[in-house]
């Protein structure tokens, strides 16, 4: 740690009081920077151990951070970014948001009450603001169209000899459909509750950027609407915070999509898909040996969460 | 005739088994947050021990008329989807694959809603 604290402090040419490890993402390492004059930053950097297969690399998610700030998206600023070829890897350091995270604190504490009512628009606006930000500067960015991503995902899926039926007949089923083509937009990729900082006022901020990529701008709706992010409040289609619609009313406040909700019903099984196959990837992770990690095994065990909610939308048609 | 996922539950022992151990080794590195998901992964294996004779025999013979086998398994139904060997709106397949999904949340995460 002390080598950390070395370079940082080099870095922002301020002496540091304390390091704080936060919870990591898949292929980060988060840390909360305090200096001696209390200002506080949050540093991440490429994790060393269970690096993602799927997130960019950290200096095009400052870059991200940086562009999208200019279409008035609420991002922490970029203070400094870093590059790999020094002795702790690839990252970046952005202004500390003060604020709430956790998903379930935000849709059942009674300080969010007096915000929850205008969050799905506020959110819907910032996302309709992601997608209007121009992708000229964001060429390095991968493009993914629903068939590409379905195909990249079937590999992966393959990829661990794990045979799941449910996956396989989703598969079947999405292969089938013909979708509609926006124009490509950046995607932020895992635009959902527990990437967003919310304090009693409302949205604060959107972190997490090591999905983004570019491609159609219903799958980060839809992404939004999967079960499992919704976190026990599952009739709150939008993220468990309320109605579709009310997403979508803060989203045409800033964009002139119109928008096919069939199209959010296949992008929404795509994304419990996804969801379940980044499950597999956390388990075979830990199954492997690459990393040995409680966490990364109890998740193996999410797989089935995706696959009820598959069989409803298959058998049911119900989202 | 196994219908859940990996890690299977000899899986899960032994990982609760290797942090415990590595706890032991270092108390500092026993927190709340990590027994919890313990906990949880000894009550998935509990309930799986619990469920799946039950399991087993509800789905066995359904298993057998679509896969058309006498001794049949989860990748063998697999299999007959990714070689388009059954249609995909075929009703027992469905109902199998629901069905199924609603036991095997019975074991994994019974409080799950959906």
């Amino acid at each position: 740690m002390d080598r950390i604290k070395l370079f940082l402090e080099n870095l922002l040419d301020e002496e540091i009081e304390q390091l704080v490890p936060l919870s990591g993402g898949a292929s980060a390492e988060i840390t909360k920077i305090i200096t001696k004059n209390r200002a506080e930053y949050v540093l991440r950097r490429s994790a060393y151990l269970g690096k993602s297969q799927l997130a960019i690399p950290k200096l095009l998610e400052s870059k991200i951070q940086r562009e999208v700030l200019k279409y008035g998206v609420p991002v922490p600023r970029i203070i400094v970014d870093f590059e790999e070829d020094n002795e702790i890897g690839e990252g970046y350091i952005m202004e500390s948001i003060i604020g709430e995270t956790i998903p379930r604190k935000i849709l059942r504490d009674e300080k969010y009450d007096s915000c929850r009512g205008k969050l799905l628009f506020q959110i819907g606006a910032s996302l309709a603001k992601i997608h209007n930000t121009s992708t000229k500067e964001l060429c390095n960015l991968k493009k993914a169209s629903f068939h590409d991503s379905l195909d990249e995902l079937y590999k992966l899926y393959l990829s661990f000899e794990n045979p799941q039926p449910v996956f396989d007949l989703t598969f079947k089923y999405l292969q089938k459909e013909n979708l509609i083509e926006y124009e490509d937009v950046l995607v932020h990729g895992d635009f959902r509750l527990g990437n967003f900082i919310i304090s009693e006022h409302g949205l604060e901020s959107i972190i997490d950027w090591e999905l983004a990529h570019i491609g159609n701008p219903i799958e980060d709706l839809a992404w939004l609407c999967v079960k499992s992010w919704r976190f026990g409040n599952t009739k709150d289609r939008a993220g468990g915070l309320g109605s579709l619609d009310s997403l979508l009313e803060g989203y045409q406040s800033i964009s002139n999509l119109k928008i096919d909700k069939t199209q959010l019903d296949i992008w929404q099984m795509y994304g419990s898909l996804k969801w379940g196959i980044i499950c597999m990837v956390q388990t075979f992770a830990h199954l492997s040996g690459e990393i040995k990690s409680l966490e990364k095994a109890a998740i193996g065990r999410r797989v089935s969460e995706t696959e009820c909610d598959l069989m409803e939308m298959i058998k049911n048609n119900i989202f | 005739m196994n219908y859940f996922d990996r890690p299977t539950s000899k899986e899960l022992l032994e990982v609760v088994n290797f942090y415990v151990n590595e706890a032991l080794k270092n108390p500092k590195e026993l927190n709340a947050f990590k027994i919890k998901i313990s906990l949880n992964i000894l009550n998935i294996v509990r309930r799986e021990i619990s469920l799946k004779e039950n399991i087993n025999n509800n789905f066995y013979e359904l298993g057998r008329i679509i896969t058309g086998k006498k001794e049949f398994s989860v990748s063998d139904i697999s299999n007959l989807i990714k070689n388009d060997e059954v249609r995909i709106d075929d009703s027992r397949l469905i109902d199998f694959l629901y069905r199924l999904s609603k036991e095997k949340i019975k074991v994994d995460n019974p409080k799950y809603q959906n």
